[in-house]
């Protein structure tokens, strides 16, 4: 009979912690640094200020939309342009980075972030965050992974996205 | 009176024919673009290698951010489609009232 007891104890302990993070974490003292930084990346590209979009993503990131732009330059028989001054383009706001964001603001409108889901902080780590999106009449959140990179928080769109 | 008429009619679009013609032929032809310029342009456009991988991510990003509402979509129409075919099938049912011949 204890154990019972004991049991429905730890079980009303496990559900009701996994019921806390969502309101809890709002007061761990990242959040609003993660949730700013998460903002940012969207609002950037509705502003079209690309050099403030590519500030904010995560090194991984960066370098994948690097690789990609390098492989589509190539398929589309275009002039070569070498890795680094794609790197160096999209930091500046150059011509191909503005032709990325362009095709890229073609099929994603940052309002489907910023106005038209639900955001929820969902876990916060020391490194690692995750900001739950839920677009209204989805019926599960897109989990946008953020990382704590050279002091500050990242937004992981290629981690987050990318692998859908 | 008819042949009148229509020859007023055929005067009448003669005279604007005839004004949109002269002025086409008055006005200075365009000049021809510069060889090598980008003025003559295939149609539609072949985007270019920065924007198509831009295009890709954009759309990775889209259905990443709704990922599901497709899924709501889905389950409404059925929804509305299963309704429809339960109340036609009621209605159906209350047409087996004997033929009017049998009464």
């Amino acid at each position: 009979m204890r154990s019972r007891s004991t049991l429905a104890a730890v079980a009303f302990c496990l559900l009701a912690w996994n019921g806390i993070p969502a309101s809890a974490q709002v007061d761990h003292p990242a959040f609003p640094l993660i949730l700013a930084a998460a903002e940012s990346l969207f609002q950037s590209m509705k502003a079209h200020d690309y050099p403030a979009t590519w500030r904010v993503l995560t090194a991984k990131s960066r370098e994948t939309i690097v690789s990609e732009t390098d492989d589509a330059i190539r398929k589309a028989g275009d002039p070569a342009v070498p890795k680094d001054r794609i790197r160096d383009d999209f930091a500046a706001g150059g011509p191909l980075c503005r032709q990325y964001w362009e095709g890229f603001l073609r099929r994603f409108n940052p309002d489907d972030a910023l106005e038209k889901s639900r955001w929820e902080i969902g876990s916060v780590g020391k490194e690692r965050a995750e900001i739950l999106l839920t677009h209204h009449g989805a019926d599960h959140p897109a989990r946008l992974k953020m990382f704590r990179e050279d002091g500050g928080w990242k937004a992981g769109l290629v981690e987050t996205f990318w692998s859908h | 009176m008819k042949m009148c008429a229509a020859l007023i009619a055929i005067a009448f679009f003669l005279t604007l024919g005839h004004g949109a013609v002269s002025s086409v032929l008055a006005a200075d032809p365009p000049a021809p673009p510069a060889a090598g310029s980008d003025a003559w342009e295939t149609w539609p456009k072949k985007p270019e290698g920065a924007t198509a991988a831009g295009e890709s991510g954009g759309a990775k990003t889209s259905s990443g951010i709704s990922a599901g509402t497709w899924g709501w979509i889905a389950a409404g129409t059925a929804a509305v489609i299963l309704i429809g075919v339960a109340a036609s099938g009621g209605s159906g049912g209350s047409s087996n009232s004997p033929p009017s011949c049998n009464q």
